[in-house]
């Protein structure tokens, strides 16, 4: 008896000990992410990390990036025609394509015409009921001016849908790729109006993407599993989580111990660390992005053309990929990195030419030396590491010429607001695409209307230039688009309204075990194509 | 007194720095960034505590910091010892309205957590040296108006007061000849404990970003600037916060010390 | 006692009153335009702006948006995170937990090791052992709490590796919050020790980094308060009564020691939220703290109005608590404070 009741008590004893295998054997790949996301709903952010968490886990759009590139694949739409005009696109939407299923909403029907004209709808169109919902405000749909540009979304049957546009733009079908045009479920959207919980359509998220969410711990963890009813087939991995590590030092740490096996943004002055552990592999690529000096041309002395190349010519630019960029970097000469098309490599190069900076600077007049004031970027960006440290480098180099810098910075969003509003006089600027379509450069950056739109930072506007972007943005034929462009880079050397500076790299740093990884130009990560060697 | 001779040397190698250097503190350079101290294998004489990550010598850093960190510190306690006084002494003599409104003030100071209201200053007067200045003197202000109020309420009604009022005395004679001279024990005693809160709290703010600005050399923002290099460069996390620890101990050491000397009664409070 | 409680609470809520017309006033004071940092390089027209801006709701006048702001406050809500769109009380109670969590398991160590530290000191006066203590207590007391932290994560997490660097758990648990205290939730959720044993292995080195200062606080405090006691009357009259020392202390001068150690422990709440700014910036802990320094930074209006104010709230509630422990440990004081 006694025995007996040694057993049992025994047996208890490892009952309570023996624990549940917590630990999961199903692949579940952890992402080390630098920030929280701001939203599930992509088409009320424009961040990173929302995109990261939301565009190609959990939703799909109608067009795609073939992974790791910048080429158009079609994706919830099997096919499309433009019309001669270029103002009407037609899409053929597939008919097998089904929404999550999950524990508060089970789709009855596949995705149909009627979810992607709900999609854009709820952006454009102000009584929409989902139109206010989560704060109503769609950033990216307005900023690159789709609510302008789309004069109507039609149903021309259950898997037919018609755009039509106001005038022809080149880039619309890269636009439809980019990563906010996301596609949701109407049947979800009437289940959340009867119950009347709106917000729901962006806090439980139903998509068509490989991955559903299952749990967002604020600031903490966000956690995926597969979905294996995925159009293009089950994903490899059974579940992802992102562990939100805000500190590039604590996310190389984590992905040296293991604990993640891709992680977001390494610092630059961590790579050479990384690049000698075993366990790790250093993916690099040249980035879409250009980091430049803005001279702002409405104010005086920098109004002057030879002024602003001397300025060029005086800077030891190589110097600044080496010292600032850590050579992660190449040399800029144009708006654009040398991996986009239509980029002229045969623009001349701006030496480094101290003598010739003083003669351009004697002959506008100022022999005797001139006083700037240089705002130098608060924030370290992926086309600007260390503002504060090439400011110093700047002020060294134009200090031999007779130029005086003043340094001086703000914190980013007042930066901002004092950029757009012209209030300086050179200022470090950037900037990353998020289409791969030169336009999301000129026409962003450059032209009049941005400088209206407050992201022409250099307040350039020249007739000119503005012709060729827009006759390039107009028509659809690629090879007019290219001599366009190249037109337009043209004036731009000639004109220089900035110092362009570099086109940094993207770094990414991996665990060996990951498998499939390709760096996306666009910046955003995908986890579909990847898998776990366990 | 072991403190004040600690505090002696701290500051007197503030006040030499400049001769005790033969560099300056933006000076850059180049190819010499990262380098260990000298007792390290690649560190050398030339840099005896190491450079940082521009190539800045940290010994300069370091000792020119000094100067911000304890030159500035003395600056909040002075600014806030000032107005905090002239606040206390206002609320304990004529007490009534004015009272009321001293002390509803330091309630709403009091009511925040002291770095979030100078986050919050500093972020509305941008960032920058004398900014955290205002920023940490006013968040340091509640101390001392409470300390001068209780003390000027205690001395308000004893029976020299009382006298001196007969006489005809005018307030500000009674005020600054009378009444003040006696609440400068525990005004003293605030102050030293002040100075080390007041280093601290612009230290945190520049370890925040939100201090002073490069490339003026401050002890926090070395600190935060050192979180990159934890790993690769631990002499640029720990000599700016072992300068740090150090000062603010033996300004404790000798406001302890202070203490026990002005006034047994408040040890240990 | 009720009344005195009561009395209390009536006179902090003009208090309250004044920091949201703070709160409220020294944001808009902020330079920086959210709407603008939302656009970020993007940039958008004029038309866009303005849009959004009415969208958010900054484009009504100040006194409309300041009585609009009260109202909703009253009912506890307070507006629309700018930047996730979502409640800002959802937001604020979803991190408190973490933030609670971390305060109190720092204020149970300051407590657990100041008092004892205290009183051993205070017995064991002048001794050696004494001003160990006390030196050790004063090291406590000086130390940046952000380099503290640096410190600590070099030396324990980055070359022993027994701790983790961030976060609050393993990844690879994953845990359905019940209350938000995740030393609860694992049990509800079923993880048992081995989970618990996780979530502690992160909580260890921030709580004891958060205790640090407050330990020290509390351990000076402890040690003078019960020094003072110590030479009372009463106390040599029960030592001379034949009581053992530590007994005498025990029975008779801590519960009037007390009293001050109460009132530090209640400062010590402040010196809590501080310290747990700068340690959930450093461990990147996902609480009050660290949320609210990232909305500063970003200019989420109403997240930093309705932070600040909650918080407020918050220390306010303590200070009444501990006045009124205060009070019924020395009935004496129930006059006036």
């Amino acid at each position: 008896m006694k025995a007996l009741s040694w057993l049992i008590v025994f047996g208890g004893v490892c009952g309570f000990f023996s624990m549940p295998e917590a630990k999961a054997a199903p692949k579940i790949l952890v992402y080390c992410s630098e920030a929280s996301p701001s939203t599930f709903n992509p088409q009320l952010g424009s961040d990173g990390p929302t995109f990261t968490a939301a565009s190609s886990t959990i939703y799909n759009r109608l067009i795609e990036f073939k992974y790791g590139t910048t080429d158009l694949i079609p994706a919830l739409a099997q096919s499309w025609k433009v019309s001669k005009d270029g103002k009407t696109y037609t899409f053929q939407l597939r008919k097998d394509v089904s929404f999550h299923s999950t524990d508060f909403f089970k789709p009855t029907r596949k995705m149909n015409a009627d979810d992607v004209i709900f999609s854009f709808e709820r952006m454009r169109d102000k009584n929409n009921p989902f139109h206010n919902v989560s704060g109503g405000a769609y950033e990216y749909f307005k900023s690159i001016g789709l609510d302008a540009l789309i004069a109507g979304v039609e149903k021309k049957s259950d898997h037919t849908v018609v755009f039509q546009l106001t005038h022809p733009h080149a880039p619309f079908l890269t636009d439809l790729a980019t990563n906010f045009a996301v596609v949701l479920s109407k049947e979800y959207a009437d289940q959340l109006l009867k119950n009347k919980t709106l917000e729901k359509m962006d806090t439980d998220p139903v998509g068509t993407g490989p991955f559903k969410l299952v749990r967002y711990v604020k600031d903490a963890t966000i956690r995926f599993s597969a979905n294996k009813d995925y159009f293009r087939g089950a994903p490899k991995l059974d579940g992802i989580v992102f562990a939100i590590t805000p500190d590039p030092s604590v996310r190389f740490q984590k992905l040296k111990t293991g604990e993640c096996q891709l992680i977001a943004e390494p610092a630059p002055t961590d790579i050479k660390a990384m690049e000698k552990l075993p366990q790790l592999q250093v993916l690099h690529e040249p980035g879409l992005n250009i980091g430049y000096l803005a001279m702002n041309v409405e104010k005086a002395p920098l109004n002057k053309p030879e002024v602003r190349r001397a300025l060029a010519l005086a800077m030891n630019r190589k110097e600044y990929l080496h010292l600032i960029y850590l050579d992660t970097a190449e040399l800029a000469k144009n708006p654009i990195p040398p991996t986009l098309w239509s980029y002229d490599a045969g623009i001349k190069d701006i030496p480094y030419d101290v003598k010739a900076a003083k003669e351009l600077l004697k002959k506008a007049g100022y022999e005797k030396g001139l006083n700037l004031e240089l705002w130098t970027l608060p924030v370290s960006r992926p086309y600007n590491p260390n503002g504060k440290k090439m400011g110093e480098l700047m002020q060294a180099d134009l200090a031999k010429v007779g130029v005086n810098l003043k340094l001086v910075t703000y914190d980013w969003p007042t930066y901002l607001d004092k950029g757009r509003r012209g209030e300086g006089q050179l200022m470090q600027m950037g900037w990353i695409s998020d289409t791969g379509d030169p336009d999301n450069f000129f026409g962003n950056l450059l032209t009049c209307k941005a400088k209206e739109g407050g992201s022409n930072y250099a307040q350039w506007c020249n007739k000119d230039f503005d012709r060729e972007v827009s006759a390039a943005e107009k028509t659809l034929n690629k090879s007019q688009r290219i001599s366009h462009y190249k037109k337009a880079q043209a004036i731009f050397a000639r004109e220089l309204p900035w110092v362009p500076l570099a086109h940094a790299s993207v770094y990414r740093a991996i665990s060996k075990k990951l498998k499939g990884y390709k760096i996306n130009p666009i910046g955003v990560e995908e986890f579909y194509p990847l898998d776990l060697a366990q | 007194m072991k403190g004040l001779w600690i505090l002696g040397l701290f500051l007197l190698l503030a006040v030499l720095a400049p001769w005790l250097t033969s560099y300056r503190p933006e000076q850059v350079f180049s190819g010499m960034s990262l380098l260990p101290p000298f007792f390290s294998a690649q560190g050398s004489w030339a840099h005896w505590l190491g450079t940082d990550d521009l190539g800045r010598d940290l010994w300069t850093r370091l000792i020119f910091g000094a100067r911000v960190s304890i030159g500035f510190g003395f600056l909040i306690v002075f600014v806030s010892v000032a107005v905090g006084s002239f606040l206390g002494l206002m609320a304990g003599y004529f007490g009534g309205f004015v009272d009321r409104s001293v002390v509803r003030f330091v309630d709403v100071v009091m009511s925040l957590p002291s770095l979030l209201l100078a986050m919050v200053v500093v972020a509305i007067l941008g960032p920058g040296l004398m900014n955290a200045v205002w920023a940490v003197s006013i968040v340091s202000l509640p101390g001392y108006i409470r300390i001068v109020r209780a003390a000027v309420m205690n001395e308000k009604s004893k029976d020299y007061v009382q006298a001196t009022r007969s006489f005809g005395a005018s307030h500000g004679h009674l005020i600054f000849k009378s009444i003040a001279p006696n609440c400068l024990a525990p005004l003293i005693v605030q102050a030293t404990l002040g100075f080390s809160d007041a280093v601290l709290n612009m230290a945190a703010l520049g370890f925040l970003g939100l201090g002073a600005q490069p490339p003026t050399p401050e002890w926090g923002v070395m600190l935060g600037d050192s979180r990159a290099y934890m790993e690769s460069a631990w002499w640029l996390v720990t000599w700016p916060g072992l300068s740090l620890l150090v000062v603010v101990l033996t300004f404790n050491l000798v406001g302890d010390g202070l203490r026990d000397h002005l006034d047994p009664k408040l040890r240990g409070l | 006692m009720i009344r005195f409680f009561l009395k209390r609470v009536l006179q902090s809520i003009p208090t309250l009153f004044i920091v949201s017309l703070v709160a409220f006033g020294m944001i808009r004071l902020l330079p920086g335009d959210p709407v603008l940092i939302l656009l970020g390089e993007r940039g958008g027209s004029p038309e866009v702006v303005r849009e959004l801006r009415s969208t958010l709701g900054l484009d009504q006048p100040l006194a409309v948006q300041y009585v609009k702001f009260l109202k909703e406050a009253v009912s506890g809500r307070f507006g629309q995170s700018i930047v996730s769109h979502r409640p800002v009380s959802e937001e604020f109670w979803s991190r408190f937990p973490a933030t609670v969590e971390l305060g109190a398991l720092a204020l149970l160590f300051a407590i657990g090791v100041g008092i004892p530290l205290g009183i051993f000191s205070a017995v064991k006066r002048g001794s050696l052992w004494d001003r160990l203590m006390m030196g050790v207590s004063l090291f406590g007391y000086s130390m940046p709490i952000f380099w503290w932290g640096l410190l600590l994560i070099l030396i324990f997490s980055v070359h022993l590796g027994w701790t983790p660097v961030s976060g609050r758990i393993s990844p690879m648990y994953d845990v359905n919050p019940w209350s938000g205290f995740l030393l609860v939730d694992v049990w509800v959720r079923g993880l048992g020790w081995e989970g618990f044993v996780n979530a502690l292995k992160y909580l260890i080195l921030p709580a004891f980094v958060l205790g640090t200062v407050p330990m020290a606080a509390i351990a000076r405090m402890t040690r003078s308060s019960l020094l003072e006691v110590l030479k009372e009357d009463y106390v040599r009259t029960a030592k001379a009564k034949g009581l053992a020392p530590l007994k005498v202390v025990v029975h008779h001068a801590l519960k009037n020691a007390l009293i001050p150690i109460v009132t530090v422990v209640g400062l010590m709440f402040g010196t809590v939220l501080t310290g747990a700014v700068l340690t959930e910036t450093i461990f990147s802990w996902p609480g009050v703290g660290k949320w609210l320094v990232t909305s500063v930074i970003a200019r989420d209006y109403p997240v930093i109005q309705g932070g600040v104010l909650l918080i407020s709230f918050f220390v306010i509630a303590v200070n009444i608590i501990v006045d009124v422990a205060y009070v019924y440990l020395n009935p004496k004081l129930k006059g006036g404070s």
